[in-house]
């Protein structure tokens, strides 16, 4: 079996998850679990049209579901992390862990 | 967890406009009041149940109303202003042993609300006992004794948390129960003014919050609703 080198792990690395804007994303929704649009932009100071794409993104991937409402006449932008998003963002992040520790921590497992 | 993490910014934007702690500051204030207003009873047995029965419905008032009343202000004032994140809710605290990453993205899903909670129960149980305590010794100056102990554990147990104390605004308190020392004071003076005084204080801590948050986060002009 041929040895991955660790550029290869970083080539294979979720690129939908690896771009900061939706790293950012995903990890305050991780934290909150689902939050409004305006939160969204505050916490992670976005533009309305940035956060709007790379939530499109998002969606389409189905990392996030978005729930669009109305309260009154004002329009209602609900956001969660889903299931998919939940695992891709914790995949990313050993995949990281790995690069960023040689692999240290994966044999340290096996041990 | 760590410092700057999304899920801890999101605890602290629980507390980040007061209304947490008006609502329970006012909630304080009223059974302070309302252990006043039993205090002229006939007997001291049916004084003592009154006062009993009034307390258990105030801790009821505390544990499910308290965050649906906070909920309720915040979706009127809060969300519209800086956003509607989830609210802390109460959730099992079985990871609390994780190990986290080097990212520290391995907490479970859901808001992480261990320091919310937390706060909510020892401010609650610090408020409480200081009210207890200064009624079971029959001595006029325990309410100012006590509430400086209140003072101190709160400034102490709240100093890593979510919502911390400075000294100045904790020493309030003792200097509130030293005003209204009474050479000879009547049955539950000493525990309904202890309360009051905790309710007044943590209501006017949440007011001058609020006040800030205001000041400082006008009302946009809406392109986004809130959330109820």
């Amino acid at each position: 079996m041929p040895v991955r080198t660790r550029a290869q792990e970083i080539l294979e690395l979720n690129r939908l998850v690896h771009e900061p804007a939706r790293l950012t994303i995903l990890t305050i929704l991780k934290g909150v679990s689902q939050a409004d649009f305006l939160y969204l932009q505050r916490e992670g100071s976005f533009t309305q049209g940035n956060l709007s794409s790379h939530l499109a993104r998002l969606e389409e991937a189905g990392y996030v579901e978005i729930q669009k409402t109305f309260k009154g006449k004002l329009p209602l932008t609900i956001c969660r992390l889903t299931a998919a998003g939940d695992k891709a963002l914790a995949g990313y992040s050993r995949q990281m862990l790995g690069i960023l520790t040689g692999g240290k921590s994966k044999r340290r497992k096996v041990a | 967890m760590q410092d700057d993490s999304p899920g801890r910014r999101a605890a602290a934007y629980w507390f980040s406009d007061g209304l947490p702690e008006i609502v329970t500051g006012a909630e304080f204030a009223l059974c302070g009041a309302g252990l006043m207003l039993v205090r002229d009873l006939s007997t001291s047995i049916l004084r003592a149940t009154v006062a009993f029965g009034y307390v258990l419905l105030f801790l009821c008032l505390l544990n499910g109303w308290d965050r649906g009343v906070t909920g309720f202000l915040k979706s009127r004032v809060t969300y519209p202003r800086t956003g509607y994140a989830r609210p802390p809710v109460d959730l099992d605290r079985v990871y609390s042993r994780q190990i986290f990453t080097l990212l520290h993205l391995n907490s479970p899903a859901g808001a992480p609300d261990a320091n919310v909670t937390q706060y909510y129960r020892r401010t609650v149980f610090v408020l409480l006992l200081a009210g207890y305590l200064s009624e079971s010794l029959w001595r006029h100056w325990l309410p100012a004794i006590v509430l400086g102990a209140a003072a101190g554990a709160l400034y102490a147990l709240h100093r890593n948390g979510e919502r911390s104390y400075s000294w100045w605004s904790v020493l309030v308190l003792p200097v509130a129960g030293l005003l209204v020392l009474r050479p000879t004071p009547p049955q539950y003076y000493n525990r309904a003014v202890v309360w009051i005084i905790e309710g007044l204080w943590l209501a006017g801590v949440g007011a001058c919050r609020f006040a800030r948050y205001l000041y400082d986060n006008p009302m946009p002009r809406r392109t986004e609703g809130v959330c109820l």
